[in-house]
């Protein structure tokens, strides 16, 4: 199964009060998910594989297979264009369906991106040679 | 007299600015003891000495940072900022030449190693030395400084060697009341200096408008203001009617603010350092009065992180710097400082929150 993990290389990220804080330090830009968003954000920061994370959605809400894995594709696909997650190299097709079982109301996840900051970085961009610190252990 | 030293500006370079603009201090403060300054400070809590050769150039840098100044001399200060005028001791090297339009926007480059990093702006240059613990710059002449460079002095070096010794800089102001600290967070234009100076009018200590850095200590989680100025563009400051008359107008057609440097001012409390108490994020509102509410921890560190990070925006300093920012919002009561148009009774608003957040 593909795993997916954040693209720590890149983004810091926190779930707080069930909503996910995403900030990719690389250009400025930062994210907020609630609900099943955010549930899927606590997956992936486990690095769980595709299909226990869509298990884990059935399992915790009210929605069926298909719909469930249709938005999980389209949120995954998000989350890499915009370099915030990793995945393996398995195919999601390989990904078996589970059923549903969970009771919560489910609402399609929506990634909330916010880019003023990455337009003012962009005027003021982060030195590429500044690698390490030499007061760093 | 020329120090003779010539290279490209490079990575490979910045070491080598460092030991010229250190030898040209040292070269104008051989041939001009008359024109040297030693003065030192309280920044973020530690020892600071500044030593300028130039009259007119320490007393243009020093005025943003004059309330931090003692009397005492540390033998060992954490760190040592020295510059040179240019034009008011003779002494230049090829390596500093203006560049590009005054106050135009600087550039930053490290060594390979990161030991030594250089802030080049259109008049002036720097490196700081992070081992060392120590800042040499060169400024073509004191006259040629902007308003920015005025209202905040050795603003990045300073945040980096603060970084350094693990503080976190903050994008917020600070006030604080009998010791107990409000951190006003939040991006430009929100309100945070609105807050800062109308509070500081009504008696509230004035730390920071825009800038602060935070660390933990046996005391509590302390907050530093380093300046005591303020940038407030026309409309702004006519809701200011007694900060009016000691504005510096901008000097340069692209510095449309006016700087403020409460340090001028009569009847105010300015304070170097607080523990922190409560975070509050202003917001203009169009409400005639103030009012606040409680900010969820999601909603503060969406609030706090995003221009706080932007502050030293390396992806190296991002991971622990989220991290901290994160855990004060789940440490600190966090509020919504609605600002009203009436701008006289929003201090009542903050003295409410802040009852609301020590109750």
């Amino acid at each position: 199964m593909q795993t997916l993990k954040p693209n720590l290389a890149a983004v810091a990220a926190k779930v707080i009060d069930g909503e996910a804080i995403i900030m990719n330090l690389t250009n400025g830009a930062y994210y907020s998910m609630t609900g099943v968003g955010a549930h899927i954000w606590q997956s992936i920061e486990q690095e769980s594989n595709y299909a226990a994370i869509l298990e884990g959605i059935l399992t915790r809400y009210n929605i069926e297979a298909p719909q469930a894995r249709v938005d999980l594709d389209a949120l995954i696909s998000t989350l890499l264009e915009d370099d915030l997650i990793i995945a393996g190299n398995d195919a999601i097709e390989s990904a078996s369906i589970a059923a549903t079982t969970g009771v919560e109301v489910y609402e399609a996840p929506v990634l909330n991106k916010y880019t003023e900051m990455a337009d003012l970085l962009a005027l003021d961009p982060p030195m590429p040679s500044l690698t390490k610190s030499p007061t760093d252990a | 007299m020329t120090v003779p030293v010539t290279s490209a500006l490079d990575a490979a370079t910045v070491e080598q600015n460092f030991g010229a603009i250190r030898d040209a201090i040292e070269l104008a403060a051989g041939m001009h003891p008359d024109l040297v300054n030693e003065s030192h400070y309280r920044i973020a809590g530690r020892a600071v000495s500044v030593r300028i050769v130039g009259n007119r150039l320490h007393a243009q840098l020093t005025r943003a940072i004059a309330h931090l100044a003692v009397s005492e001399v540390h033998a060992a200060p954490a760190l040592r900022i020295e510059m040179w005028d240019e034009h008011e001791t003779g002494v230049s090297t090829p390596l500093c030449v203006p560049v590009g339009e005054e106050g135009s926007a600087r550039s930053t480059m490290a060594s390979d190693d990161g030991r030594f990093v250089l802030f080049r702006h259109a008049r002036t240059r720097s490196v700081l030395d992070r081992v060392e613990r120590r800042i040499v710059g060169w400024v073509v002449g004191a006259e040629q400084l902007s308003q920015y460079e005025l209202g905040r002095p050795w603003h990045s070096e300073l945040l980096m060697w603060q970084r350094d010794l693990g503080l976190q800089p903050l994008h917020a102001g600070f006030i604080s009341r009998n010791g107990e600290g409000l951190l006003l967070g939040g991006p430009g234009g929100s309100g945070k200096s609105t807050t800062s100076l109308s509070c500081m009018q009504d008696g509230w200590a004035y730390l920071a408008d825009d800038y602060v850095s935070v660390e933990r200590t046996s005391e509590g989680i302390m907050g530093y203001g380093a300046y005591n100025s303020a940038h407030l563009d026309p409309t702004h400051l006519q809701r200011f009617p007694r900060l009016m008359p000691d504005a510096i107008p901008g000097r340069l057609a692209r510095e449309d603010k006016s700087l403020v440097l409460a340090s001028n001012l009569s009847g105010v409390t300015l304070a170097a350092q607080s523990r922190i108490c409560m975070v509050a994020f202003p917001r203009i509102v169009d409400q005639p009065v103030s009012s606040f509410r409680v900010a969820s921890k999601a909603e503060a560190l969406l609030r706090l992180a995003p221009s706080s990070l932007l502050l030293l925006p390396y992806v190296q300093f991002g991971h622990a710097a989220f991290r901290n920012m994160s855990e004060l919002v789940m440490e600190l009561p966090t509020f919504w400082l609605d600002v009203g148009r009436d701008i006289a009774q929003l201090p009542k608003a903050v003295d409410a929150m802040y009852r609301e957040a020590l109750a």
